[in-house]
């Protein structure tokens, strides 16, 4: 019902219908009293879906001119454009840490004697603790993937894996108060088996390692966790080499992809800079680099990067004591020639966009890039978990899972997609859909500053990258997008393509 | 020898003055600092000045002794705050070794040091900075009426900042000042007067020694954003045309500001941020106690706020002042009495 209502207001990328317009909006672009409320949420801000069109007067025409996608969110005198919104609403990192509380009462926690129970019953060989954000199980997302292909991996090798990630989520380290001890549920082989303070679960690690059973400890991610424990962990795995992965950039800041004020690309500047005294995260970043740094000091910390792009740009920002840096990618991905052409496709022009619909990824750029296309013969796909319903010609539920590892190169293959945006506004570290894209056939089409996306898109020659929107605007505008699409038909039809995983952290030789 | 700097308010911009001090004092820790304060503590707060980035409080009171009352009776809120900043620079001018006096108002935020004007103050005497540096294009009609035409309506310079050096010819300055401010300083467009600014026009022609200070970095606000753009470089200083931003003026907080900077910011999405960094800092300074729009000297003593006309019916006519020395006093015979009953009228 909702879509079908959707589609007869709203026009393919969430432009309303002419006829809507006229009768929601004035000809000078204001609303009229009555609507206010449906244009307007509570707090006087506009919903996103009448954003374009409220700033614009009704019946212009936006020109296809260079810049015509930055117009989109153009402000006017009286109504804030989308940036300015997403600042009106954007809370000081303390209210966002509050808004995180749970309000539920914390479960009885394991004792150490428990978890040291629980792991002498279910194995005798090396025990590996992997710290992350959240449970790997049921959250999606790319380090939750890599997380549970590293459990298997080790259940292979006949190891016990231990996921812990605090019992209270944050988006920022623990508070430095909870150093102490702070509770995490602790996942051992894909089961969640309790919460426990932190300190039950170093005491039981050394019980264990004195014991003679071997402990390893791999750093996923920090978020939520206070790292003077971690650390204290650390060395009671017997002082051996943590690893530490370079999934993002939280350990140069609390904004984990360095977006300044959540809004741009900051390229971690010195926590004394204007960029930092003027961002949410600044007054946070120096105590959160300090608390870092003394944990790589104590932890025996080997880096593990997933790019080589990522590891040349961490170097440059990390003042951080570690060992060695090693690059292992999470996949890699393998073109063969078919002995066997298939037949070159035809069809409609297929633009993707995989995976949730965030903005770091480019979700706004491929809104816009379906508004400004539209009507020009163009077919947008989405592959998500969720339909994001602004208008997209067809939508697929796509669960990816170590069971099903290649489910989303299928599902770019059987949409026939022929060019993924993968628009990031900051340098991934990996892009784990970059490669499924490959792997399903299309091309990828990005910007400078997408970290290993471009790099990849570079290396392999399949899919283009461009300067900015308006480049991107271009591309569609002067044939470059088709003949490239055409180029990929080609491509595919004759090459065999398919990704091999990588052993993640058991790559690392003599960590285990 | 030291550098001295001061604003001028009252306790409803104590949050907006404590932004200024503390953004100054991260950037020069070695000035001293001085509150100019127009206004007495409301009920219920008191202002510790160990507490504060300001080093040291001068009140109206000090300033201008026993006329203070009936003198700033004349004069709305903006008119006191402004009227005062003459009589404070000879003030700060006459302590033991000063060199440099630099003068801010509170909706200002420091972001980069000031040592350029600092060191102009070496061979200059005074330093201004005109509302706008660069001229607005033919075509854009509405930018020339908001900026341009504006600047020669109420002063070309923006008097939210200046700066000194201790010379004689900045003291004549400092003087000449405080004398037309003590007589002249209202809200008279109708007349050619704009409170202290529209007198500063005269400074070039009066002084010798003046800088007319046209770098971009220094006092952006909405009335130049046409012609100035902000951007964070790879190293995460803040530019402006190119220039690091030494200071932005964060004038109208509220609607009207955002509507202006709306207007020039554009898609300069960074100008957003420093509103968004300023209503934080605001909100972080605000003190509870101070009731909002708290003036001690905007209202009669029965707390009946002075209307407008009421002032300028008062700083006008020299028999009222003679008949009603103590103009906020209520009661029988009082000047609250006769404005009552025959001052709307007159």
């Amino acid at each position: 019902m909702f879509n079908v209502l959707h589609s007869l207001l709203f026009r393919k990328g969430g432009r309303p219908r002419k006829l809507v317009r006229l009768v929601i909006f004035r000809s000078d672009g204001t609303v009229r009293p009555a609507f206010r409320r449906v244009v307007f949420k509570k707090n006087g801000w506009i919903r996103p879906e009448f954003s374009h069109w409220s700033t614009n007067l009704v019946g212009g025409k936006t020109g296809r001119v260079a810049g015509a996608a930055e117009a989109v969110s153009a402000p006017s005198d009286n109504l804030p454009g989308i940036e300015e919104s997403k600042l009106r609403t954007l809370l000081p990192l303390s209210a966002m840490v509050q808004k995180w509380q749970k309000r539920m009462p914390m479960p009885t926690l394991l004792t150490d004697a428990a978890i040291l129970e629980h792991l002498s019953k279910i194995g005798s060989g090396p025990v590996i603790l992997a710290a992350g954000q959240d449970n790997y199980r049921t959250v999606p997302g790319g380090v939750q993937l890599c997380i549970q292909r590293e459990a298997e991996l080790a259940s292979a090798r006949g190891m016990t894996y231990l996921q812990f990630h605090p019992w209270q989520p944050l988006p920022c380290l623990a508070d430095a108060a909870d150093s102490a001890d702070y509770p995490v549920t602790l996942v051992c082989d894909g089961l969640i088996i309790g919460t426990a303070s932190i300190n039950a679960l170093i005491n039981a690690t050394a019980l264990l390692v004195a014991k003679g059973r071997s402990a390893h400890l791999v750093i996923h991610h920090l978020l939520g966790h206070a790292p003077e424990a971690v650390a204290r962990l650390a060395q009671a795995t017997g002082g051996g080499r943590t690893l530490f992965w370079l999934h993002d950039f939280f350990s140069l800041c609390p904004s984990y992809t360095l977006q300044r004020n959540t809004l741009e690309f900051c390229g971690a500047p010195d926590v004394a800079s204007n960029a930092c005294g003027l961002c949410v995260f600044g007054a946070a970043r120096r105590s959160h680099q300090d608390r870092i740094a003394e944990f790589f000091r104590m932890a025996n910390v080997t880096v593990v990067s997933p790019s080589e792009v990522t590891a040349a740009f961490w170097v440059t920002k990390a003042d951080l004591l570690y060992s060695e840096i090693k690059v292992v990618p999470h996949m890699t991905l393998l073109a063969e020639p078919r002995a066997v052409s298939k037949q070159v496709k035809g069809g409609t022009l297929t633009v993707g966009f995989l995976g949730a619909p965030v903005e770091h990824k480019g979700w706004l750029t491929f809104t816009k890039l379906m508004y400004e296309m539209e009507g020009d013969g163009l077919r947008f796909v989405v592959l998500s978990e969720k339909r994001p319903g602004l208008g997209e010609d067809h939508w697929r539920p796509v669960h990816v899972t170590s069971d099903d590892p290649d489910a989303m190169a299928n599902a770019v293959a059987e949409a026939g997609i022929d060019l993924v945006l993968h628009w990031a506004s900051w340098p991934e570290t990996f892009s784990i859909t970059t490669f499924e894209a490959m792997a399903g056939g299309a091309y990828v089409l990005t910007n400078l500053k997408a970290g290993n996306v471009s790099a990849t898109v570079t290396a392999t020659g399949r899919g283009a990258v461009l300067a900015d929107q308006t480049a991107l605007l271009d591309f569609f505008r002067d044939g470059s997008a088709a003949r490239l699409a055409q180029e990929r038909r080609v491509a595919t039809a004759s090459t065999d393509l398919r990704t091999r995983h990588s052993d993640l952290s058991f790559a690392v030789a003599g960590w285990v | 020898m030291t550098i001295h700097a001061y604003s001028s308010f009252t306790f409803s911009y104590l949050n907006r003055a404590r932004v200024l001090a503390s953004s100054l004092r991260r950037k020069h820790p070695d000035w001293v600092l001085w509150a100019v304060m127009t206004d007495k503590e409301p009920e219920g707060f008191h202002f510790d000045l160990a507490k504060e980035d300001f080093d040291h409080l001068v009140t109206a009171e000090e300033l201008y002794g026993k006329e203070t009352d009936q003198w700033l009776f004349g004069h709305d809120i903006v008119e006191a705050c402004t009227a005062v900043k003459g009589r404070a620079m000879l003030h700060i001018l006459n302590q033991p070794d000063v060199e440099k006096v630099f003068y801010f108002d509170p909706d200002i935020g420091i972001f980069n040091d000031l040592e350029p004007v600092s060191r102009l103050l070496d061979s200059h005497s005074i330093v201004l900075t005109p509302h706008q540096i660069d001229p607005e294009p033919q075509n854009a009609t509405l930018a020339i009426r908001d900026n341009e035409i504006a600047s020669l309506n109420y002063g070309v310079f923006n008097l939210g900042f200046v700066a000194v050096n201790a010379s004689s010819e900045a003291r004549r300055f400092a003087t000449w000042w405080d004398e037309r401010l003590h007589d002249w300083c209202h809200d008279r467009l109708d007349i050619g007067i704009f409170v202290d600014q529209k007198w500063c026009n005269l400074v070039p022609c009066f002084f010798d020694g003046v800088k007319v200070l046209r770098d971009p970095g220094y006092n952006v606000a909405s009335w130049n954003l046409s012609q100035r753009k902000m951007h964070f470089d790879a190293a995460g200083q803040a530019l402006i045309n190119g220039e690091p931003l030494r200071f932005y003026h964060f004038t109208k907080l509220g609607p009207t500001g955002d509507t202006m900077t709306r207007r020039y910011a554009g898609q300069n999405t960074e100008v957003y941020e420093l509103w968004w960094w300023y209503r934080q800092q605001v909100e972080a300074f605000t003190d509870p106690a101070i009731p909002k729009g708290w003036w001690h000297y905007g209202l009669f003593d029965n707390g009946a706020v002075i209307e407008k006309r009421a002032r300028e019916l008062y700083r006008s006519r020299a028999d009222l002042r003679l008949a009603f020395p103590d103009p906020r006093k209520t009661g029988k015979g009082s000047f609250f009495d006769w404005y009552a009953r025959e001052g709307k009228g007159a």
